[in-house]
């Protein structure tokens, strides 16, 4: 089978999913709906009807497409820029808020996968396993929920996978390049994860030929977060959100300080807290992977047990973190998101992969990962199919922590509003809403615009570039993304 | 290291358990406290205090222990009657409710640590690796909710071990031998994951010589069971409660009968049960075995990768029952109790036990797999040595239910009235000999419903001690000591 084909085959399905799960399709949308006593509910962006937090990330995106004044308290995604700086990006050319924002999405997982399959071919994987495994992770809620939201986890996600990937596939890591690695997640979504086992990896099991190596990779990779924070501390006069700090960190750090404090009151904490932590990693991981697929990937490891080499330990670092970061969190996380999970798919997507190319002379072993690719994709659409927004509740937050049998009370409920009255429909919606662009003299505007737009190539091009010295993307991978943003300029004109 | 050394050793850290967790410092005493928004709370019995579905069992045992009057609308336990006929058993010498109970609890869970030395030392399992597993084992909440409880879980609990073991051990497998197996399992407490796996293994896996092996087998071991639910239908004059059928067994049929009847309307319905199932039995697993011992033995068995024989594979359908258990049924089960996990803590068991053995010579491993014994058994002592519940908590249903976070609000709680105003202390004075001689009624066919009873009760008793000699894991004179102690026993009468 072609690489083209192997592509072209993922990319529709892609767009099959965005056309049946964009704006009031989108289980990320219809979800407020499924909980009828809770004040929050979907809403309209240009018609469009979105998840409530795409305001607040369709502000930034617009910060970075013209520079405009931005409530700096109420935009936690200025932490991470490339999001918004892509949205913007493709904005300056589709001219369109929702126009560019779904199309970043598709284009980021299109990326994703094209790196996916170079890097399976560098291994000799058949290609045929290397499609039934796109199909398959393309059909699990990290695509399904996002795909059809202006929103940042499918760039965040996927800008994460590939510097892993990237890092996987390398074989001469300099410090430098490292620190760029480390740098992008360091801006990037929910990182971690990522962040935890590719320092881990990187410091203690691929290691640097020399220790100082270890130094300047230290020195180097927080660098650019430093100065992106400094940057919007002066540009909001101190003024940035610090939601993030406040609901995530500071009740995690409250509960730990109370067992410093008093140990021996506190001592059963630490077990406590660990076992809260392992039910919920758990718990989020068959929310985010549909458990027949996680049951079938544990069972072929252990059977075919595939020699975990140094380079592909740091998939198996995923899961190790996951647990890690929810045994410490989890006893504190008023959310629970099954988000968390995210890197695990990664993990998951190359152990699936792999499996999968060891079986496939075998019929059975063939007929079995197709299979689940069937099963998959209909869960997929279930909600197109079958107006059932059950599998949508099992990867919220309040799944994780409202009683197990919920699922089956929202099993009865159907995509309508008799059965739900919340629910928000899309109306005419509008591609093309954005203007030309103007940037204002007054208030450093123009010299915040400027260093956001730097900051932004920094991370679009580190990240291809990355990509591309990892040859996991063609060699021109920057040199497009850096044509793009130049040909977006067009959004002055 | 002696065998009578591992025995001791386990049966001194069993008796340490048992003193430091009985009445009021039991968990499924102290349990209640930490809901004081739920209406139920410990009470007492004989001036201990115990959970509250201590008093009808106890009316069971009375009934096996003089035949006296039993309110069958709520005598459930007339259903599983291997631990009422036990624990009346050892009453008719100890002539004490409590004692009895507690004695009861704590011989078979000696019983079953014997068969185990003796089934390792079979497989040339190291002493040392043996003597861990069990002290390890026997730190799990099975173990520490229970043996202060004049309930059935310990006795029901062991004598499905004693059961699995003995299908392990045994070399020649006729098929009355398997049903004698399965008819224990049928009238035990909370069967279903042991039956299934059995009988798919039985059938399927370890298979009879013969066809009509199959067939004999088949009729064979429903008979008990028949035969003591017709007793019990005629005896009651149908008057048997049907509170297990009807809170746990009608609502899961009522789900999947909704699927049958619309199943384009409820298609996703499969998917969500099973779903919620895996969850659950993932949480519940967790709730029985501290989790870092199963991760542990989960990585040694991922590293070692044992072949499994048939005979092993058992063990191996006992965790796949759950999960496929729990898939039919968490959807609807109101009470989620982590007990369904308690087949998969014997997986763990012999697991961790070959698992162990195998590492032993390893220094790192050693050293690991006592750090793990000696944190389980902190564990297990953390209410006694810290006053705190919140272990306990972990293992309730409502565990199950309630956001996982709960978990880290009863972590603030104290074993103090203070902290917890619902807590039950045991009375001043407790009873410790209660127990009147028995004399059997003659009117409305006491004698022969008493005599029935007993024989039932000496089936299983017997039976089971027979199964085990006869797989060499409990001495020959195994049946003959259990029908000598209940011959002693009849000095109740005197």
């Amino acid at each position: 089978m072609r690489k083209a084909v192997v592509v072209a085959i993922v990319t529709a399905w892609l767009f099959l999913l965005w056309l049946t799960h964009f704006g009031g399709k989108s289980p990320y949308s219809y979800g407020w709906a499924m909980f009828p006593l809770q004040n929050e509910t979907a809403k309209h962006m240009h018609g469009a009807a979105v998840n409530p937090d795409s305001f607040s990330a369709t502000e930034v995106s617009l910060f970075f497409y013209d520079g405009r004044l931005i409530d700096w308290g109420g935009a936690p995604n200025l932490d991470l820029p490339l999001h918004a700086f892509s949205v913007a990006t493709l904005a300056g050319i589709t001219r369109g808020t929702l126009s560019a924002s779904f199309l970043a999405n598709i284009l980021f997982f299109v990326i994703a996968a094209i790196a996916g399959l170079n890097l399976a071919d560098r291994h000799g994987i058949h290609r045929g396993a290397t499609l039934v495994t796109l199909l398959t992770v393309y059909s699990l809620p990290v695509v399904l929920d996002y795909i059809g939201q202006p929103l940042h986890y499918m760039v965040g996600i996927s800008a994460s996978f590939l510097v892993v990937l990237s890092m996987v596939a390398m074989d001469d890591i300099s410090p430098w390049v490292a620190a760029l690695a480390v740098s992008i997640l360091l801006l990037n979504y929910d990182p971690y994860v990522f962040l935890c086992a590719l320092v881990t990896w990187l410091l203690f099991v691929r290691r640097f030929a020399k220790w100082w190596h270890a130094v300047v990779f230290l020195v180097l990779a927080p660098l650019p977060k430093i100065l992106w924070t400094r940057v919007l501390k002066w540009a909001s006069q101190d003024t940035v959100s610090t939601m993030l700090r406040d609901w995530f960190f500071r009740p995690v750090m409250n509960g730990w300080k109370e067992l410093v404090a008093e140990p021996l009151d506190n001592a059963l904490q630490p077990f406590v807290a660990s076992h809260v932590g392992v039910h919920v990693a758990v718990h989020q991981i068959i929310s985010m992977i549909y458990w027949p697929l996680v049951a079938a990937c544990v069972a072929l490891l252990f059977r075919l047990r595939p020699r975990v080499d140094r380079r592909w330990m740091l998939l198996a670092l995923l899961p190790v973190f996951l647990f890690l970061e929810q045994f410490v969190a989890a006893g504190w996380d008023w959310e629970l998101n099954p988000r968390r999970a995210l890197p695990v798919v990664l993990a998951f997507a190359v152990a699936w992969c792999w499996s999968a190319h060891q079986v496939w002379d075998r019929r059975w072993g063939r007929a079995g990962f197709i299979a689940m690719f069937v099963l998959s994709a209909f869960l997929a659409l279930s909600d197109t199919l079958l107006h059932d927004p059950a599998l949508a509740y099992l990867r919220t937050g309040q799944a994780m922590s409202i009683r197990p049998q919920e699922a089956l009370v929202k099993e009865n409920m159907r995509l309508y509003p008799y059965y739900m009255p919340k629910l928000v429909p899309n109306l005419d919606i509008d591609w093309t809403d954005l203007d030309t662009v103007r940037i204002e003299r007054k208030e450093n505007r123009r010299t915040i615009f400027a260093a956001s737009q730097a900051v932004g190539l920094y991370l679009l091009v580190g990240l291809f570039w990355l990509a591309a010295r990892a040859r996991i993307l063609p060699r021109w991978a920057p040199w497009g993304a850096l044509g793009v943003w130049l040909v977006s300029l067009a959004r002055f004109l | 290291m002696h065998k009578a050394v591992v025995v001791l050793i386990a049966v001194a850290w069993l008796a340490v358990v048992a003193l430091t967790h009985w009445g009021s410092r039991s968990p499924y005493s102290y349990g209640w406290a930490m809901f004081p928004g739920d209406d139920l709370n410990a009470i007492h019995l004989q001036g201990a205090t115990a959970n509250p579905d201590a008093l009808p069992i106890h009316d069971v045992m009375l009934y096996f222990y003089d035949g006296r009057y039993v309110d069958w609308g709520a005598a459930q336990n007339l259903a599983l009657p291997l631990h009422a006929f036990s624990v009346a058993t050892v009453a008719g010498i100890t002539r004490s409710t409590l004692l009895s109970n507690y004695l009861t609890n704590l011989l078979f869970l000696t019983i079953v640590t014997i068969a185990a030395v003796n089934l390792a030392d079979r497989y040339g399992i190291r002493r040392g690796a043996t003597l861990l597993t069990l002290l390890t084992l026997w730190s799990l909440p099975i173990v520490l909710d229970y043996v202060g409880q004049p309930l059935h879980y310990v006795v029901g609990i062991c004598a499905s071990f004693l059961v699995v073991m003995s299908l392990l051990a045994i070399d020649d497998l006729k098929p009355w031998i398997a049903a004698l197996a399965v008819a224990i399992l049928l009238l035990n407490y909370d069967p279903y994951i042991f039956i299934a796996a059995t009988v798919t293994w039985l059938v399927f896996v370890r298979r009879f010589e013969r066809r009509w092996h199959v067939v004999v087998f088949l009729v064979l071991a429903p008979l008990p069971k028949i035969a003591w639910t017709q007793f019990l239908r005629w005896a009651s004059h149908d008057n048997m409660t049907t509170h297990l059928r009807d809170t746990f067994i009608r609502p899961v049929i009522a789900g999947w009968k909704e699927m049958l009847a619309d199943p384009l309307g409820n298609a996703m319905q499969p998917f969500v049960a099973s779903h919620i199932g895996v969850h659950v039995a993932l949480h519940q697993i967790v709730a029985m075995i501290y989790w870092p011992l199963v991760a542990a033995c989960v990585w040694l068995l991922f590293r070692l990768r044992p072949r499994l024989d048939r005979r092993f594979m058992l063990l191996a359908l006992m965790p796949a029952f759950l999960f496929l258990e729990q898939m039919a049924a968490a959807a609807w089960d109101w009470e989620l109790n982590p007990r369904r996990a308690i087949p998969v803590v014997l997986a763990f068991a012999v697991a961790w036990c070959w698992s162990l053995d195998h590492v032993w010579e390893q220094r790192r491993w050693r050293i690991g797999a006592i750090a793990l014994c000696v944190m389980s058994a902190l564990l297990a002592m953390s209410d006694t040595l810290l006053r705190e519940p919140v272990m306990a908590f972990l293992r309730t249903g409502q565990a199950m239910r309630l956001e996982p976070q709960e978990a880290m609000r009863k972590e603030n709680l104290q074993l103090i009235p203070y902290s917890m105003p619902k807590l039950v202390r045991d009375q001043e004075k407790i009873t410790w000999r209660d127990l009147p001689p028995a004399r059997v009624q003659k009117g409305d066919n006491h004698r022969t419903i008493f005599m029935v009873s007993q024989a039932m009760g000496l089936f299983l008793l017997v039976g089971l001690f027979w199964l085990t000699a006869r797989a060499r894991i409990l001495p020959r004179w195994a049946p003959f000591g259990a029908l000598g102690v209940w011959m002693v026993s009849l000095v109740r009468f005197l």
